[in-house]
C-alpha cells in the first residue's frame, strides 16, 4: 500500500493561537497516547455506544488519565 | 538519553498498525440494519424505506441464525460489539425476542441501538427490558433545538420525545450518545444545543455528523454545509474538546466528537474527537442489511453489497469479498490521487464514494482548500 503521507498539514492557525498553551499541551499529550494505543481503531469500533475495555484496560482512563 | 518519539513517528507507527489491521481484517463489530421501516420521514434520511422492498426483511429466526453462524465460524476473540441501526429498530415487534436470543451468546455481550427515541419515550419500560438483553448503549438523534428538530424530522413533538428518551436512558445507566446531523439550517444552534443536552441529559457523547447528500438528502443543496459552516462546526468541536478533554476519564463527563466524517488531517485528528479516525467498514465492521445482504456498514450505497447471507456462508463472503475495502489503490482517483494524506485515510469512508471510485465528499479537502 502506498505510504504517501504528509504530517502536519495546517488547518487553523487562527485557532491555534487563540487556544492556551497549557490546553494545547494537555491535548497533545492525549493525542500521543491515542496514537500509541495498540488497536488503532479501538474507539471507532466502539463509537456507537458501548466503549468496553480492551484487554482489561479502560481506554478513557489510559488516554485521558493524569 | 532516550527521547520521546516525535509525533511524526507516532503517526507512522499508527499508520502501519492500520495497514496491518486491514490485511488481517478481524471481525470486531457487526452493524445490523434491523429494518428499513420507520415511524418518521426525516428530510435527510440516508436509508429511506421508499428505495427498498420491505417484504424482504429478515425474519427473527434468520437474524438469530446469522448471529449463531458468526459466533461459530469466526475467530471472535477480538470481537467488540453489535450496533443496531435502521430505519427505526424499535418498530420491529420482535426486537426484544431477537435481543434475548442473541445476547445468550456470550460474545455478543455489548449491544447498542441507534434510535429516534419516539418509541422509547412512549414506552419507557422498554429501557428495563433492554438492559436484560445485553443492550448497554443507546444513540439518540437530536438534530437541533425544538423547532428545528421537529421540522427537520417532520415530527411535531419529536424533540420532546427524543430528549425525554435520552434523559431516561442516561438515568438508567446506559452509555448514551446524542447525535446531531449538522446542516446549513441548524449549524448556528449547535453550541446552544450542546449546552442544553449536556446540562439536562448528560450523555457520554455529543456527536456531530455532517449531512451527506445521500438518500432523501440527495439534491437538498440548501441543507449542505458551506466551507465556512464546516469551519464553524470544526472550531466548535476543537474549542470544546480542548476545554474539557482533561476530564474525559470521568464517565459522567460529556465528550464531543466528529462522527464518521472521514480523516481530518494530522493536526486535527485527536483534537476534535477523543480518537484518531480511520473508517472500519469491511476491515473490522461487517454490515448486515435488513434483507440479509452483506455490506460493510449500513450507510454504504446498495450497489456496494458484497453478498447475501440467504445464499452464502457469511465467513466465506467476509474472507473473500470486501476487496475494495482492503486493497484501496482503486480509490486513488481525482483529488485523492497524489494527496499527501492518502497513507492515513486510504481514500476515506466508502459512504463518501461512488462505486467507480470517485469521491464526492472529503471534509479534509473542503476544510483545507475551502471548497
Amino acid at each position: 500500500m502506498a505510504s504517501t503521507t504528509q504530517v502536519g498539514a495546517r488547518t487553523s492557525r487562527r485557532k491555534r493561537t487563540r487556544m492556551s498553551a497549557s490546553r494545547r499541551a494537555v491535548a497533545e499529550k492525549f493525542k500521543r497516547r491515542m496514537l500509541a494505543w495498540l488497536n488503532p481503531v479501538e474507539y471507532v469500533n466502539n463509537m456507537y455506544g458501548c466503549h468496553p475495555s480492551d484487554g482489561g484496560t479502560d481506554y478513557f482512563k489510559a488516554i485521558f488519565g493524569k | 538519553m532516550k527521547h520521546a518519539p516525535s509525533t511524526e513517528s507516532l503517526f507512522e507507527d499508527w499508520r502501519q498498525r492500520v495497514e496491518a489491521l486491514i490485511r488481517e481484517h478481524p471481525l470486531q463489530i457487526i452493524t445490523w440494519e434491523a429494518t428499513r421501516r420507520c415511524n418518521l420521514r426525516c428530510i435527510h434520511c440516508g436509508s429511506p424505506s421508499e428505495e427498498v422492498d420491505l417484504s424482504e426483511e429478515l425474519t427473527a429466526d434468520e437474524v438469530v441464525g446469522a448471529f449463531e453462524q458468526i459466533a461459530n465460524d469466526f475467530d471472535i476473540r477480538q470481537f467488540r460489539h453489535v450496533n443496531i441501526t435502521g430505519g427505526e429498530p424499535f418498530v420491529r415487534d420482535d426486537l426484544l425476542d431477537i435481543l434475548r436470543r442473541i445476547s445468550r451468546m456470550p460474545v455478543f455481550r455489548n449491544i447498542d441501538i441507534q434510535t429516534n427515541g419516539i418509541i422509547l419515550a412512549d414506552y419507557p419500560g422498554l429501557l428495563d427490558e433492554l438492559q436484560k438483553h445485553g443492550v448497554t448503549g443507546l444513540g439518540i438523534s437530536i438534530d437541533g433545538l425544538e423547532e428545528t428538530h421537529d421540522a427537520f424530522r417532520r415530527a411535531p413533538g419529536g424533540f420532546a420525545k427524543a430528549f425525554r428518551a435520552a434523559q431516561l436512558a442516561a438515568q438508567k445507566g446506559y452509555v448514551v450518545t446524542v447525535s446531531v446531523v449538522a446542516h446549513a439550517k441548524n449549524v448556528g444552534e449547535i453550541p446552544a444545543l450542546f449546552a442544553l443536552v449536556k446540562e439536562q441529559i448528560g450523555p457520554r457523547v455529543f456527536r456531530i455528523m455532517t449531512i451527506d447528500p445521500l438518500g432523501r438528502a440527495e439534491g437538498l443543496s440548501d441543507y449542505l454545509l458551506s466551507g465556512a459552516q464546516l469551519r464553524q462546526v470544526i472550531d466548535f468541536l476543537r474549542e470544546e474538546y480542548a476545554r474539557s478533554c482533561a476530564t474525559y476519564a470521568d464517565p459522567a463527563v460529556t465528550m464531543v466528537e466528529l462522527g464518521c466524517g472521514g480523516w481530518m488531517g494530522t493536526e486535527l485528528e485527536g483534537s476534535i474527537r477523543p480518537f484518531i479516525f480511520h473508517c472500519i467498514a469491511g476491515i473490522t465492521n461487517l454490515g448486515i442489511l435488513f434483507d440479509g445482504k452483506l455490506a460493510s456498514c449500513s450507510n454504504i450505497p446498495r450497489d456496494l453489497v458484497e453478498g447475501d447471507l440467504r445464499k452464502e456462508c457469511i465467513r466465506t463472503i467476509w474472507e473473500h469479498r470486501y476487496q475494495r475495502y482492503r486493497n484501496c489503490e482503486w480509490k486513488q482517483t481525482a483529488e485523492c490521487a497524489g494527496c499527501g494524506q492518502w497513507g492515513f485515510c486510504h481514500g476515506g469512508p466508502m459512504h463518501e464514494r461512488l462505486p467507480h471510485g470517485d469521491r464526492y465528499l472529503c471534509l479534509f479537502s473542503r476544510l483545507t482548500k475551502g471548497s
